[in-house]
Parts: C-alpha cells; sequence; structure tokens
C-alpha cells in the first residue's frame, strides 16, 4: 500500500495523536481491515449498518459474578438448576468462517470473542484464525484472570488487535465481592500492564448500576483510565441473566445523564456515546450483534429473543429482519433492554419459562411487531 | 375526505391526513416535558430574542404580545384546527437580515453562534454542539412543499412574529410534507429560523431529567447532494447538539417535526 492510501484511510477529523498512531500502524498492517473500517462512516452516512459481531462460542467460564447476562446460556445453570442440557448444535470453527466470509461480504469489519471468559476456551487461537485477522478487526473480552505478559504478546502475535477487559470497582473489595473471586482485582491490574506491554489496543469495562455513576469509586475509576490513557466503557446493568433478580440495578436517566457530563471531563463512553462521527443512539443491530454458540444472532448482548439461525437464515436476511423490527431499527438515543420499561416487562415475561435461550425467531421477536 | 378535527386533543396532527409513513399510534415514550408549558413566558421569550438578536429585532414587547395574540385568534377561531394551541407551542421572532443569500451560511454565522451564547447563559454547565464540521454554506436549501420560500423573502426586511407548534411528532418527512398540503395556506413546515429563534427564545425546551425528549428536525430544508440526509436539533443528556442524519422518510417514535404561521 502506498503511503497516500494510507493516510486516507486514517485522515478522520476530530481523532487524537494517540488514535491517528494506531490507526496508521493498523493500516501499515493490516490494510484491508483499516480500509473496512475507514468506510464504516459512509456506510452510515448512506443508511447502511455495520454492526460489531459478538462470537459468543463457548460459556465456559472461571468466574461466577453477580451481574452476568450468559449466565443462563451456561452448562452450570441449564444443568444445575434447571436440570436439563444443551443438545441444540454447537457452532464449530467451519461455522466461524462462513459468519467471517458472509460478514466480509456485508462490509463489516469488527468481530469481539467473548463468552463466557475467551481466554479459556482450548481453541481460542483457531477461532482467531477462522474469523481472519487479516480481513477483521479482532477484539476479545476477558476477566483478566489470564491475562499475563506471556499470554498478552501470544494473542497479539496471532492477530487480536483489542482487548475489553472487565472492571467493575475501583476498590479491590468490592470488584472480588461482585465478581465473586478473590484476588481478581490485582489480576485486572497486571492485565492492564500486561496488554499495553504487548501493545493490545485496550479499554476497560466497566458496569453500571443504579447509583454507581454518583460516587466517588466511579468518578476514582474514570480517572484512573485517563491517567493511564485507556478508554473506559460503561455497560449499563441490564435486568437479565444473573442480575434478573436484581431490579435496583436498572440505571434511571439520571445516572445515564452523569455519564454523559463525566464524558466531557474523562476518557469514558457508552455503547450510545457519539465517536468519531458516529451518531447511533441504541446500537442493536446498527451497531452490535450477538451470536450464540448455537449460531442464534441476538441483537444486543443482553436481548435473548433471536431474529434468526444462520445455519437456517444468511447474516444479510437477519440483519435485515433486525432493521425492519419497530423495537430495533428505528434510531432511539436510550438503552432499549437497559432503559425502556415496556420492552424490559415484554422480555421478561417472553423469557421466563424458557430454558434454552436465546427465544426463537418468531417466538420473541418477529416480522409482526408493534411497540403496544 | 379530511377528518373534522385535523388535530387531536394532544394537538398532534391526524395521522389520517397522509398515508405517508406516521406512528398512528403513539405511546409517547419520547415527548417533551409537559412543565415546560409553565416555564414559557412570553416577556422572558421576548428579552432573550432582544438580547441575542440585538439590532436584528426593531419590534417591542407590546407589539410582539399583540402580534402573537392576533396569530392566537386566528388559529382559535378555525375549529378544525383548534386543537393545535394544545400542543406544545412557543412563539417568535425571525431577525432580520439584510444581506441574506444562503441559508446555510445563515445557520453556521448568525443562527449557531446566537443559540450557542443564549444556551451557555442560561445554562452555564452545559453545551450546545455544532457536530457538523463542514461547511453548511451551498449546502442546504428549502424544500418546495415546505412553504418556506415566503418566509426566506420576508426576512431581507422585516420581522416576522411567529408560533412554532410541536404537532407532527413521529410524522416522517414525506408524511410532514404531504399534511402541510392539506392544512390552512398559512401553515408551513418549520424551518431553521424560526427552530433556532424558538431555542435562542426558549433554550430549555428540549431539556428534561427524568425521561427522554424527542429529536427535532428542521423539517423545511434538505442536504443539496442527498436529500435523504436532514438537519436536527437533538438533546445529549442535558446539552443540545446540531447534527444532520439520513432519514430514507422513516417514521420514529423518537422523530419529531412541528409546523409554524406567521403573520
Amino acid at each position: 500500500m502506498k503511503h497516500n492510501e494510507q493516510l486516507t484511510l486514517i485522515s478522520e477529523k476530530n481523532l487524537s495523536p494517540d488514535e491517528l498512531k494506531k490507526r496508521a500502524g493498523l493500516a501499515k498492517r493490516k490494510p484491508y481491515v483499516a480500509k473496512k473500517l475507514a468506510n464504516i462512516n459512509s456506510m452510515e452516512e448512506r443508511g447502511e449498518i455495520s454492526p460489531i459481531i459478538r462470537l459468543e462460542k463457548s460459556y465456559l467460564c472461571n468466574f461466577q459474578c453477580t451481574h452476568c447476562s450468559a449466565e443462563f446460556y451456561m452448562d452450570r445453570h441449564l444443568e444445575k438448576k434447571l436440570n436439563t442440557k444443551e443438545d441444540r448444535p454447537q457452532m464449530t470453527i467451519e461455522d466461524i468462517k462462513k459468519i467471517s466470509k458472509e460478514a466480509d461480504e456485508l462490509g463489516l469489519a469488527r468481530f469481539v470473542i467473548t463468552g463466557g471468559e475467551p481466554l479459556v476456551m482450548r481453541d481460542f487461537d483457531k477461532v482467531v484464525e477462522a474469523i481472519d485477522p487479516d480481513k477483521h478487526y479482532v477484539i476479545t473480552d476477558t476477566n483478566g484472570w489470564f491475562l499475563d505478559d506471556r499470554k498478552a504478546k501470544h494473542i497479539k502475535s496471532i492477530g487480536v488487535e483489542k482487548v475489553q477487559l472487565s472492571l467493575d470497582s475501583f476498590i479491590e473489595e468490592e470488584h472480588d465481592k461482585f465478581r465473586n473471586k478473590p484476588h481478581s482485582y490485582k489480576k485486572v491490574m497486571r492485565a492492564v500492564d500486561a496488554a499495553l506491554n504487548a501493545d493490545l489496543n485496550l479499554i476497560l469495562s466497566t458496569v453500571l448500576i443504579g447509583g454507581r455513576g454518583k460516587t466517588k469509586e466511579f468518578e476514582d475509576m474514570c480517572k484512573f483510565a485517563t491517567d493511564r490513557g485507556i478508554g473506559l466503557y460503561v455497560s449499563y446493568a441490564k435486568p437479565v441473566g444473573s442480575a434478573t433478580d436484581h431490579p435496583e440495578f436498572v440505571i434511571t436517566k439520571e445516572d445515564a445523564d452523569i455519564v454523559r457530563e463525566l464524558e466531557k471531563k474523562y476518557k469514558v463512553f457508552t455503547h450510545m456515546t457519539p465517536s468519531y462521527g458516529s451518531f447511533k443512539g441504541c446500537i442493536t443491530v446498527k451497531g452490535i450483534i450477538t451470536i450464540t454458540s448455537t449460531n442464534e444472532v441476538t441483537p444486543c448482548p443482553y436481548i435473548d429473543f433471536s431474529l434468526g439461525n444462520l445455519r437456517k437464515t444468511s447474516l444479510k436476511e437477519i440483519l435485515n429482519r433486525g432493521m425492519r423490527n419497530k423495537w430495533l431499527g428505528p434510531h432511539r438515543p436510550d438503552c432499549l433492554i437497559g432503559e425502556d420499561p415496556s420492552f424490559i416487562k415484554l422480555h421478561q415475561e417472553k423469557t421466563a419459562n424458557r430454558t434454552h435461550l436465546p427465544v426463537p425467531w418468531g417466538e420473541g421477536f418477529s416480522d409482526n411487531d408493534e411497540l403496544f | 375526505m379530511l377528518p373534522e378535527k385535523l388535530f387531536d386533543q394532544l394537538g398532534r396532527c391526524s395521522p389520517e391526513l397522509t398515508s405517508e409513513e406516521v406512528i398512528k399510534k403513539s405511546r409517547k415514550y419520547f415527548y417533551v416535558d409537559e412543565a415546560v408549558r409553565e416555564k414559557l413566558d412570553d416577556s422572558e421569550i421576548f428579552k432573550n430574542l432582544k438580547n441575542y438578536y440585538n439590532d436584528q429585532i426593531n419590534i417591542d414587547y407590546d407589539e410582539f404580545i399583540q402580534r402573537i395574540s392576533k396569530l392566537r385568534n386566528k388559529v382559535e377561531q378555525d375549529s378544525s384546527i383548534k386543537n393545535i394551541r394544545n400542543s406544545i407551542n412557543i412563539p417568535f421572532i425571525l431577525p432580520i437580515i439584510k444581506d441574506h443569500n444562503d441559508i446555510g451560511k445563515d445557520i453556521d454565522t448568525l443562527l449557531i453562534p446566537k443559540l450557542i451564547k443564549s444556551f451557555k447563559d442560561k445554562f452555564p454547565d452545559y453545551d450546545f454542539v455544532n457536530h457538523c464540521k463542514v461547511n453548511l454554506e451551498g449546502n442546504i436549501s428549502a424544500t418546495k412543499v415546505s412553504r418556506y420560500d415566503q418566509i426566506i423573502e420576508n426576512l431581507k426586511t422585516k420581522n416576522s412574529v411567529g408560533i412554532l407548534y410541536l404537532s407532527l411528532n413521529e410524522f416522517s418527512f414525506q408524511a410532514a410534507e404531504n399534511v402541510i398540503t392539506k392544512l390552512p395556506e398559512y401553515f408551513y413546515l418549520t424551518g431553521p429560523y424560526e427552530l433556532f429563534s424558538v431555542l435562542i427564545g426558549f433554550p430549555g425546551l428540549l431539556l428534561r431529567n427524568d425521561k427522554y425528549p424527542p429529536l427535532i428536525w428542521i423539517s423545511s430544508i434538505k442536504n443539496n447532494t442527498n436529500p435523504n440526509i436532514g438537519y436536527v436539533i437533538e438533546p445529549y443528556g442535558y446539552n443540545l447538539t446540531f447534527n444532520k442524519r439520513p432519514h430514507f422518510n422513516q417514521a420514529n417514535e423518537y422523530w419529531w417535526h412541528s409546523l409554524s404561521i406567521v403573520d
């Protein structure tokens, strides 16, 4: 790639010197991926979508967190709590190769490997290879437990570009308690250094429960992330998974507005924060989809209604279903599953007696959905 | 055949007036805070407009009130439309712009700077942010159907006084443009001069703490290159923003259009 072409790919307005440097590096190493990422804004301006694809190949996890949205998908929940088993066909490496190809044909550019805890997956390297880091920007979620220097360098070497590391309180005891895992805070701090040393792009990810935005602890965390030059991604707590029994976790508009004000001062953002010319609001389908271990596509990590199964329906048609759905397609400023009481109620009613999630297409979401 | 009442009890234009895309039954999830009705104060609005437009406004408060009353009476006398007064409605004065020759240029160099100042003076902790980083001059024009040409012509010579009605909530662009052809000719789709004047006069219109207010389209203008791109005023938390976005003539419960009348 010529130098001028590289500059074109990275020449967006309002980018920090640090972000410009990162994009220049990516354009040199992975020009095809950089070109797709640079196209996202123009796609959005044309009304096209470019969602990040979250891949939940496995729900195996070494933690058992208070607020885990994936808990109800896990074998331990199905077997111990519901006395049943996961008997649906599971995602294979071949499935991932097919998804990667379909996504590439649609101009989609970003995959997040999530779970469970991705770094306990024995086939993690094969999953990265199947996504194809020369075609897609590969990100992994992690709780940080296994992310030491050696592991960080390894995942960088196989093509992972970015790590999203969970930190749920800046107070060590609170984080460990929330995560139900002693010493996990210390492991996160070790993982921060390991990721930065390995030249991985890093963001911290934290869950905002009702009232937390006003606390000193939260602002301390914002300050810590900003001082280290790390973005802090704030995810609103949703009344799903392990948090179903914690309605007090659901935030108010006031909580969300507090974070919006902190964005002016710190390197902190939510999934609805305008960034680099993108003003999507709630990102269901428009900015994110999740593919579960049974190849079901859900419109965000926290909505347990499927838009279709990728073994039966193309990714293109599934995205179209999402965009024409009255809850999911339209632009809106708030979080559908985290803030809209009508949708939260609907979601709770339709998932209440289900053993196997997500609720299939036609039974949760359908083409006949109305807002009433 | 048109329904007997063109606006419902809440002042919303009847969706039956058009077959274009509209959210027929609103769940009123995104809504302007009803409490603003009590905060709307004609004298405060006049004071702000006079303060920020300065010598571009040549009328005094008494004349403003007189002309607003006349407009209100006009609406009141028509039984098919008088319900519109139940919508949230805000009086305004349009500034005289003697050297007007381009809408985009006026937004960039006059309307946005005035609104930034008015908003910041009223809410020192919050911001009005312009997300349109490109120069708007030459990029925007009024749509033919909006009946906006006359408004623009008047800008050069006189202060028009008017009222903006938030009555086209959850209408698509096409539906808004369609209903304007069925309303009395003194209605037109709101443009940038009226919406910015309303916000300069009453900067707190779209702020609310408990729930989410709507996004307001500037209904009478379009992007010259891509007619599917429109321009909006959108709250972000306690802040306000100006931006452009594609709309593809979709109806959305978060997207509102509005009507205006002037004397």
